[in-house]
């Protein structure tokens, strides 16, 4: 598809030798603020670097960095206190870092059997909630503390890439496996509510719509975006297609109802807008690795974030997400 | 060693085994950048990766920084208030698991 918008964006860069980024997350307190997880070697041997960085006009400036001993997968902000953030390692590990605290993690658990590859926290008013998920198929959720766990789920039969808080459903978390199938899970009743067999291979990524409580999407080794209804999940709404390779993450626009970014190993980032007859907005490709990390910025409209295993974080304004470049198809 | 899914792994594309350091970099790197298929095979093979870097980090156990700002609301959270109750829940699942196993349940903690 021929992209009608001229990308002739800004595009701030960040440079990690020998890093592969793996997550990004904008702070939710600090809108110019960014975390990036990243590994040596590509997280298969060596140690783990996680990077705090700041926006300034036309770059990004490195706040903060500490060295973990294993490779880094995730890492969430914190919702309640600006300084902090969790991570999870490629030794089984969480740990609990803090921007003020210059040297080492204010907590490590260590729980987990094997790789922690996804980590949350929840946004949802009124609980401070941490959930992790590992590559030894379970789930834990966590407060703060993090020491010891509340609760372990187990249900799913393959290595977990995805947990993610509903920001909306108190206590409610979407997962994604290597099993190939979509779990939605309460805590309080420590049960998997739903289990979809949403596609016929990995589920690398999942995410809700932060505008109908009950829609939440999926990204596969098979290439495709699913978007889902809870309430009816025989088929998905709406599949994408177009990535030529694994959808490693996605994320749903915090500014529209449909839209939504994915990153994928074939070396992009697209936007799509799941409500019109041709949902592919653009294909953004600025990047000469594997796509792992994605992130909105939640309070500077239609800014993105990604990083990959070129070793660099990019922030950029892509132009088919400015206001009034897009609307819903009728 | 730490195994990638191997459907991952498949779907590589080709430019890994020739991939090169740009010039761009302003820091020395540790050691020669090794690609992927070569730092895997050498796990795969048992043998030591060049330049890993070994850390050992204990965690401080302090407590955190005391926080000085307001948790800013999301922007779909001034575009309509939402229900603090689960009602959302219910719409979509009413009881445990129903299309697929559930085995093993686990608690530490009630």
């Amino acid at each position: 598809m021929v992209s009608l918008y001229v990308t002739m964006m800004t595009v701030k860069v960040f440079r990690s030798p020998a890093r592969h980024g793996y997550a990004v997350e904008v702070s939710p307190y600090i809108p110019s603020r960014v975390a990036c997880a990243a590994s040596q070697y590509y997280g298969i041997a060596g140690c783990g670097t996680l990077l705090v960085l700041d926006q300034t006009e036309t770059g990004l400036t490195l706040v903060r960095s500490w060295e973990w001993s294993d490779g880094l997968f995730d890492v969430a902000w914190s919702e309640a206190n600006e300084h902090i953030l969790v991570a999870g390692g490629g030794d089984g590990s969480l740990q609990l870092w803090d921007t003020a605290n210059h040297s080492a993690p204010l907590r490590v658990a260590k729980e987990h059997t094997q790789e922690v590859y996804t980590v949350d926290w929840s946004q949802t008013r009124g609980e401070s909630l941490i959930v992790s998920g590992s590559w030894d198929q379970t789930v834990k959720v966590w407060d703060p503390a993090l020491s010891p766990s509340l609760t372990t789920l187990r249900g799913h039969e393959g290595v977990i890439y995805s947990t993610i808080w509903s920001p909306h459903i108190p206590g409610c978390f979407a997962s994604a496996s290597g099993d190939g199938t979509l779990r939605i899970w309460d805590v309080k009743g420590a049960a998997c509510r739903l289990a979809i067999p949403a596609h016929k291979a990995e589920i690398l990524s999942c995410d809700w719509c932060k505008y109908d409580q009950n829609v939440v999407a999926t990204g596969s080794v098979d290439c495709t975006v699913c978007v889902w209804d809870l309430r009816n999940i025989r088929q998905p709404v709406n599949q994408l297609l177009g990535h030529t390779y694994a959808i490693r993450r996605l994320k749903f626009s915090p500014f529209d109802k449909t839209v939504l970014a994915s990153c994928s190993y074939d070396f992009t980032v697209r936007f799509w807008d799941y409500s019109r007859q041709q949902p592919l907005l653009d294909t953004v490709e600025h990047h000469s690795e594997f796509v792992c990390g994605l992130d909105f910025n939640l309070h500077i409209p239609n800014q993105v974030v990604d990083c990959s295993w070129d070793e660099t974080v990019k922030v950029y304004t892509p132009a088919c997400l400015s206001v009034g470049a897009h609307s819903a198809a009728p | 060693m730490r195994g990638c899914p191997v459907e991952q792994l498949d779907q590589t594309a080709s430019s890994h085994s020739d991939s090169e350091l740009t010039a761009e970099t302003s820091e020395p790197t540790e050691t020669k950048q090794l690609s992927f298929a070569e730092v895997m095979q050498l796990v795969q093979e048992g043998k030591e990766v060049p330049g890993v870097t070994k850390v050992d980090i204990e965690p401080s156990n302090q407590n955190p920084t005391p926080s000085t700002m307001e948790r800013m609301l999301k922007p779909w959270e001034t575009a309509s208030p939402s229900p603090e109750s689960d009602p959302g829940l219910s719409a979509f699942a009413s009881g445990p698991c129903c299309s697929r196993q559930c085995s093993v349940w686990g608690n530490q903690k009630s």
